[in-house]
């Protein structure tokens, strides 16, 4: 039988992908009105500018523009789709970060969209006026002597820097990852909300760029321009040349390399808007289906499904979703099999939820021990030394099955291998803290704050959802569960949530935190999972207690569990 | 004040204005110092940093004689073109034309909120406690039971407007600034009585300030906030630190909002005659309007089936009854095509045995106990006023049921500033009040829910 996520590839994935196509595609016509129209703005003279815009608007080329501009989008849409992930990544150096942007399919990538944006720049460069439309031009009025047109170039080459910059940052900033939406609006008001903000983080980012570019035109410029004029037979520089100071400074040019800049970058990241719009959208699961062909595509097939993370994220946006808003469904959830007369609904859920809490309990405590191992240890004065003899209170650094803390090599590897694999690893070492010692290097080489705190709880949204999803079903069971199915596992989730808050909590003082504004500049906007979940647990907690009342402490929960209960009691957490 | 007994272990509190208010917080630091000759440019540069581009024209124009003719006239040209669109906005929507302490008093519920002890007040939702903030913008927390109050200072918690507990947590508090919303961690065991500036959150959106309303989802997941001045309200989701803007056109802003009790709806008034109310399935709205004044206050009952809400100029309480509320049964917000007047509050004269009071009159601000039984209304503030807050009875089911009960009086003929019910009263209602004196009374309201007397088989 088909399994969930390629049936979810094939019926879901592919229509929602197709419909962001479309919506992208029929963007394109009215952003491109509106480029030319501000391509062609001239402020003195008005009447010509609303001219000069209408003929271009009604002209055969205009169609063949916005045609062509339609292809190259869907292409860059198509050829980018699979490059979301729900889950962000988070590098533990600068140079990884560099490094991952430049691996192999991304870096193919970042080739590609530099040869989008340089054609999207040569089509649009007709638009721009007589000035810049021709690769080549008259050296002198009349001549026969061709020249390269350096306006023109100027414009290929920022098209194909602002597609490779746009790129860059789109991993730099974790633009593909897809973060559930705070509210479940509806996609066109979503993507109204938006405009705005979009138009000017593109305004802004193309303003930066620029003026990286013209340093870089005026001292490199004149490679590629000689590179044409050798293969095409022109000459390569006119009467007057672009590669003078003099040359640059000409505001026709900056408006319209702005202008063009601004286009690119807006289709661009309109597109990958809209892709996330669709594509993160609430999908319902069956809870159960009288079908065999639909048995395994179930909402707990969604949640336990590995292989797409996807599915498995919109599995619990969906749980999440129905246990607040769908009185329909959790009864469904709460309801007994016929025959037989097993929860198995609410066991199937449950125990995809509780599994996801403790597997990231576990990550989360091992990590707190690594932590607590390799911080700096107070040793008390009564204990006996156990390495050498500090003085009293001094502090000493034990580290963690001894590998040295600050290289970016993990350490677990050290252990089994072989001597003259050892040999090496001891070079890499060496050469590696001897690069960290010079400044330049260290800023690339030495690890990021919290990085490893941040990879840790980087695919935390599931147990986000988990969480909240399963306290807001046992709050609703308080009054909807006719048959008692959620007592039964009532225990195992309240310790499920109490220990990984506690754990959590434990890490959060356990590793050394940076400020949420450093995080952020750092991490794009995925870096506050950690306190995301922290307080999705602690509200899940008084969620349960609110409803239950002193109820709750009746439940044979272990005497630590009920200590830690009696603190959310009072309000004291 | 140690005379008096304490009732029901609550702190009794005054509220001390004089002291407290810190003037040296509010007057320009330009004030401070001597003028010094500066050449008209670099004035020029410094207007721009405080005032804008319209600062550097009025600047310009005031010292003509030291700039060319034809750049003053320019300016003077600017600076009109300038005031003349500001004061086309300003006919459209009066309230944009205002300062923003102008803005935040006009649309507030305290009665009186640049003189009044409190500038605003919150209850916890679910634990007794409670956080005000004085004249000087510091808030203090009041847990019931604990001598420890904690002092809350931020150098951006200025004109505060607002107040809100998160529910299904123990201890965070959001605060309505002029720029910016803070998120206070106010833990609960911390002996320290200034919570460092660490332990808050700012959450800033460009164009959306100031602050004057906010209002936690019952499920502490999503905090809306609403600005008169933009005509979008924020969600934010606060543990991420982003925001989605719920942006609808007409209204030039929202200056109220509030999420009902079950989390279905979302009521927002605008400050012209329209108010929106928004199911949050989907977050789409419908939109009442009215001919009179805007909406001041309202409340919704504990079910989210009926919403209560007065309007400026008027003395009448209204009600709008919505048909659908529990979930699962669709997107339709289900309100009902026209509100009903239910309580009419024009001005009678009361007598009593030793004298006559006039009572009545348009409301300030009303609330609602958690039980739904009991209701509280505070009259706008007049010159001859009676300081009275009226009480009512009410009953939701079968149908709605407003009936009059009583009225508080303050000590010392005071005026009362704001009222809130207290969340989650095991006895019945417990409404505490804030007079111009400073006072905060309690006023317990013993009764046996009627929720409770049919679980209970009384």
């Amino acid at each position: 039988m088909e399994t969930i996520n390629k049936w979810y590839h094939r019926e879901v994935f592919s229509i929602r992908t197709g419909k962001g196509l479309l919506w992208t595609v029929l963007t394109i016509p009215p952003v491109t009105v509106t480029y030319v129209f501000a391509a062609k703005l001239s402020l003195l003279y008005s009447l010509s500018w609303l001219t000069s815009s209408l003929a271009i608007l009604f002209s055969f080329y205009f169609l063949c523009l916005i045609i062509t501009l339609m292809v190259i989008n869907a292409a860059l849409y198509i050829y980018g789709s699979p490059t979301f992930t729900v889950i962000p990544h988070f590098p533990e150096t600068r140079l990884a970060s560099v490094l991952h942007v430049l691996k192999m399919p991304r870096g193919l990538q970042l080739v590609i969209y530099s040869l989008g944006g340089t054609t999207i720049a040569w089509f649009c460069s007709t638009v721009a006026g007589e000035h810049y439309n021709t690769l080549s031009k008259p050296c002198l009025e009349n001549s026969d002597r061709y020249c390269v047109n350096e306006y023109h170039l100027f414009l290929l080459l920022y098209g194909m820097y602002t597609g490779c910059l746009y790129r860059v940052f789109y991993y730099l900033q974790q633009d593909n990852y897809i973060q559930f939406p705070v509210l479940q609006q509806s996609k066109f008001f979503q993507i109204r909300c938006s405009l705005v903000s979009m138009l000017l983080k593109s305004g802004s980012q193309i303003i930066w760029q620029t003026k990286f570019f013209y340093p870089t035109f005026y001292f490199l410029g004149h490679i590629p321009r000689n590179w044409i004029a050798y293969n095409f037979g022109f000459y390569p520089r006119g009467e007057q040349t672009l590669l003078s100071l003099w040359g640059l400074l000409d505001l026709s040019l900056l408006w319209q390399s702005l202008m063009l800049g601004m286009f690119i970058h807006f289709t661009l990241s309109y597109a990958v808007k809209v892709f996330k719009v669709f594509n993160i959208e609430h999908f319902e699961f069956p809870l159960e289906s009288a079908f065999d062909e639909y048995n395994n595509k179930c909402l707990s097939d969604a949640l336990n499904c590995k292989a797409h993370p996807l599915v498995q994220h919109l599995g619990f946006l969906d749980l999440c979703i129905l246990s607040k808003t769908s009185v329909k469904r959790r009864k469904l959830i709460f309801s007994l099999s016929q025959p037989g007369g097993h929860p198995h609904n609410w066991s199937q859920i449950c125990q995809a939820c509780l599994s996801e809490l403790d597997a990231l309990n576990q990550q989360v405590e091992e990590a707190n021990w690594k932590a607590f191992s390799s911080g700096p240890v107070r040793i008390p004065s009564s204990d006996k030394p156990i390495f050498s003899t500090p003085v009293p209170g001094e502090i000493s650094n034990l580290t963690f099955r001894g590998a040295p803390p600050i290289t970016p090599i993990s350490d677990s590897k050290s252990i089994s291998t072989q001597k003259p694999e050892v040999s090496t690893e001891q070079w890499q070492d060496k050469i590696s803290t001897f690069l960290k010692k010079k400044s330049i290097f260290s800023y690339f080489l030495s690890e990021l704050p919290d990085a490893k705190s941040r990879k840790l709880f980087s695919s935390a949204q599931v147990q986000i959802c988990a969480a909240e999803a399963l306290s807001t079903l046992v709050a609703a069971s308080y009054t909807e569960d006719a048959f008692g199915v959620v007592q039964k596992s009532l225990n195992d989730i309240i310790t499920s949530i109490l220990t990984l808050e506690e754990n959590v909590e434990k890490n959060d003082k356990l590793v050394a935190t940076v400020g949420r504004k450093f995080q952020r500049e750092q991490g794009g906007n995925a870096s506050d999972l950690k306190y995301s979940l922290q307080t999705t647990l602690k509200s899940s907690i008084y969620r349960i207690v609110n409803k239950f009342g002193k109820h709750i402490m009746e439940l044979k929960l272990s005497s630590d569990c009920q200590r830690k209960l009696k603190l959310f009691m009072e309000y004291k957490r | 004040m140690q005379t008096q007994k304490q009732v029901l272990g609550y702190p009794l509190i005054t509220i001390s204005k004089e002291t407290t208010r810190s003037l040296a917080q509010r007057e320009n630091a330009k004030s401070a110092f001597l003028p010094r000759d500066e050449t008209v440019w670099k004035r020029a540069f410094h207007a721009w940093y405080e005032g804008g581009l319209s600062g550097v024209f009025e600047e310009v124009v005031n010292s003509e004689d030291e700039v060319p003719s034809w750049v003053s006239s320019a300016s003077r040209g600017m600076l009109t073109f300038v005031r003349l669109t500001s004061s086309l906005h300003g006919s459209l929507f009066p309230h944009l034309a205002l300062s923003n302490e102008d803005i935040i008093a006009a649309f507030s519920n305290i009665t009186d909120w640049n003189k009044s002890p409190v500038k605003a007040f919150a209850w916890h939702p679910h634990t007794p406690k409670f956080a005000y903030t004085q004249q000087d913008d510091s808030i203090r927390v009041h847990l019931i039971g604990s001598e420890l109050v904690p002092i809350l200072k931020h150098k951006l918690q200025k004109n505060v407007a607002d107040l809100a507990w998160q529910p299904q947590c123990s201890s965070v508090l959001a605060v309505a600034c002029q720029t910016c919303i803070l998120i206070w961690h106010v833990e609960p065991t911390s002996l320290a009585t200034r919570p460092s500036s660490s332990s808050v959150q700012v959450l800033h959106h460009q164009g959306h300030s100031p602050i004057t309303s906010l209002s936690w989802n019952p499920n502490g997941d999503v905090l809306l906030s609403a600005s008169p001045v933009d005509t979008a309200m924020m969600a934010w989701d606060v543990s991420m630190e982003r925001c989605v803007p719920l942006r609808r056109m007409g209204g030039g802003g929202v200056s109220l909002v509030a999420f009902s009790p079950d989390c279905s709806k979302v009521f927002a008034a605008t400050p012209s005659h329209i108010f929106r109310v928004w199911e949050t399935t989907h977050w789409s709205c419908e939109m009442w309007s009215y001919s009179s004044g805007r909406c001041v206050a309202a409340c919704w009952s504990p079910d989210g089936n009926i919403l209560l809400f007065a309007i400026e100029n008027e003395p009448v309480i209204y009600s709008l009854i919505f048909s659908t509320s529990q979930f699962g049964t669709g997107e339709d917000i289900g309100g009902s095509q026209r509100a009903i007047a239910c309580v009419d509050l024009s001005e009678v004269t009361l007598e009593s045995a030793d004298c006559q009071t006039r009572v009545g009159g348009c409301v300030q601000a009303m609330c609602w106990d958690d039980t739904g039984e009991r209701l509280a209304v505070m009259f706008k503030e007049r010159r001859d006023d009676s300081g009275l807050v009226a009480l009512f009875r009410t009953r939701i089911l079968p149908v709605l049921e407003i009936l009059p009960c009583g009225f508080v009086r303050g000590p010392d003929s005071d005026i009362p500033q704001h009222i809130a019910f207290q969340p989650k009263f095991e006895k019945g209602a417990l409404l505490s009040v804030v007079w111009s004196s400073g006072k905060l009374s309690y006023v317990p309201l013993y009764y046996v829910p009627g929720q409770a007397i049919g679980q209970h088989q009384f």
